[in-house]
């Protein structure tokens, strides 16, 4: 064979080898950006729960802003100001944002509510007690004596009279006095006394206090909201699990609520990201936001603070993003009046 | 000859000087392999970090073994023993019972078991997971995030380059520590 021949040969081996590594490499996907490949039967998809038709959702985007805090926690409003809890920080915004007060705490609040001149902040297992509406020259924070049996605070209420406290870990709601000493025990489970307890699978037990002075207390595992009598006699209770949008999906629902001034109730859920209004007697009324509203920009580890946090400013609904730390304001489509409202209610 | 010989024999004093000398040498020998040994290079396997992890579902298709030595597992302390269970009902059916048709995983590899009104307690059958990461998401997304994914070194072959830690997204896949093989979940959320 010549040379010539044989370099002919070669060069042909060579081109195809090199041909054969090329559609090797384009073939296979060595990188993972072709997608996992599994049949449509292996994706998680919620998607059909997350379509909303447009027609129901009755609030709009009115501003939001940005909280420069780790790992915001809980969110508050007062007349003076919206609060927000944090890693060992406490931040005291208005209405547009503008911070007005930070505050150091000693740990991360689970969380917190305004009630007159007091800022009551859940800190897990106990309370600790700031003057709220001062905005300098703060105090160390009066401190409760620690809760036992282990108890994980997950929401707080108040009123001029007492401070009612949600604990995740016992599934029982305390009644204290306003000096943190416990009057009562609510809805912890009591099979001899027909208590059937509180179902509360994960660490969301939201509760708040409506006009009238009664305790509401999200029964998430029953996917309700339970109406309780200040002693604890359970008085009424609405909301079921299900696929419509006026029910609660997921394992556990509402995650976090809130009352309007005017007595409705405003949920988040986990699971879906969403937003909804019902009015006092449990009757579905509107979407607040949708998951298009709320959705994360690109896939994420899911932490617990993913759920939407929900606080309310009159006829307002303000809705902060844990991980994104964004508190935005939503208000209602039609009354264009409510958050002019709410402004002259203090804001 | 007799001078030579007692030059040649030793003394009590040579002898214990070179016995003490011999074992100085010997622990100090022992001392520094034992040294090598603890500065060489740790043993590692490969791990999922769970923090990191977004349950794309490369983990089920990438590994070189088939099915995957990923699986899913869970942490019992984290769970709700949730009655609606999100990682193992298929959401929107309108019923909660355990039919086959109702179940999140495509291969009926989560076991349910009752416990008391209304807590139910999930079980993996590991000899049918894929390790897709389905009842992972939902768990995550709905419930306390008790299932996630780890790869079994009872399967893994410890590949030099993990095929899946290449294809991951999110960087989750990593080597760790041979002696804590395992990146588990704890109720106090510490690793």
């Amino acid at each position: 064979m010549s040379k010539t021949a044989t370099g002919i040969l070669l060069g042909l081996v060579v081109a195809v080898a090199i041909g054969v590594i090329v559609v090797a490499l384009a073939r296979f996907d060595l990188t993972g950006k072709g997608g996992n490949r599994l049949s449509g039967d292996f994706n998680y998809d919620q998607s059909q729960f997350e379509k909303i038709d447009p027609a129901l959702i009755g609030y709009r985007p009115a501003g939001s802003f940005r909280v420069e805090l780790p790992r915001p926690s809980a969110l508050a409003v007062a007349p003076g100001g919206i609060y927000v809890a944090a890693e060992k920080a406490l931040g005291v915004y208005d209405r547009d944002g503008r911070l007005l007060f930070q505050q150091v705490l000693s740990g991360r609040p689970t969380c917190l509510t305004v009630q007159g001149q007091r800022l009551y902040i859940g800190m897990a297992d106990h309370v600790e007690i700031l003057p709220a509406g001062v905005l300098n020259d703060l105090p160390a924070p009066t401190a409760w004596p620690k809760l036992q049996d282990n108890a994980l605070l997950t929401s707080i209420a108040a009123d001029d009279d007492a401070v009612f406290l949600a604990d995740f870990n016992n599934r029982r709601i305390l009644r204290c006095d306003l000096e943190g000493n416990v009057a009562a025990v609510i809805g912890k489970r009591d099979v001899e006394n027909g208590v059937p307890g509180f179902i509360v699978p994960s660490p969301y037990f939201d509760l708040a206090l409506d006009r009238t002075g009664r305790l509401l207390a999200a029964d998430t595992g029953r996917h309700r909201v339970e109406t309780y009598s200040r002693d604890g006699q359970l008085v009424s209770f609405w909301g079921q699990p299900g696929p419509s949008i006026e029910d609660f999906l997921g394992c556990c629902n509402p995650c976090h609520f809130a009352l309007l001034k005017d007595g409705r109730i405003v949920t988040s859920e986990k699971g879906v990201r969403r937003v909804k209004l019902y009015g006092a007697d449990g009757r579905f009324e509107c979407v607040v936001a949708g998951p298009a509203e709320l959705a994360a920009s690109a896939p994420r580890p899911i932490t617990e603070e993913d759920w939407p946090m929900l606080a309310a400013d009159g006829l307002d609904v303000l809705v902060l993003d844990g991980q994104t730390g964004t508190v935005t304001r939503f208000v209602p489509k039609t009354a264009s009046s409510a958050s002019e409202a709410s402004k002259d209610s203090g804001h | 000859m007799a001078d030579e010989k007692k030059n040649t024999a030793l003394t009590r004093r040579e002898v214990i000087q070179g016995s003490l000398l011999g074992a100085g040498a010997a622990a100090l020998t022992a001392l520094a392999a034992r040294l090598a040994v603890a500065s060489g290079p740790k043993s590692t396997v490969w791990q999922i970090d769970p923090a990191k992890c977004i349950r794309c579902g490369n983990c089920a298709t990438y590994c070189v073994l088939k099915p995957s030595a990923v699986k899913c597992v869970h942490a019992y302390a984290l769970c709700g023993y949730c009655k609606i269970c999100l990682g193992y009902f298929e959401q929107g059916r309108g019923d909660w019972s355990a039919r086959a048709e109702n179940q999140l995983c495509p291969y009926n590899a989560i076991r349910r078991l009752y416990v008391d009104e209304p807590y139910y307690e999930y079980h993996i059958d590991e000899s049918l997971c894929i390790g897709c990461g389905k009842c992972v998401e939902g768990c995550e997304k709905s419930g306390n995030g008790s299932l996630f994914l780890q790869i079994r070194h009872d399967r893994c072959v410890n590949c030099n380059q993990c095929a899946i830690a290449v294809a991951c997204p999110s960087g989750a896949i990593n080597r760790v520590d041979a002696d804590k093989p395992y990146l588990l979940k704890r109720k106090d959320g510490k690793p």
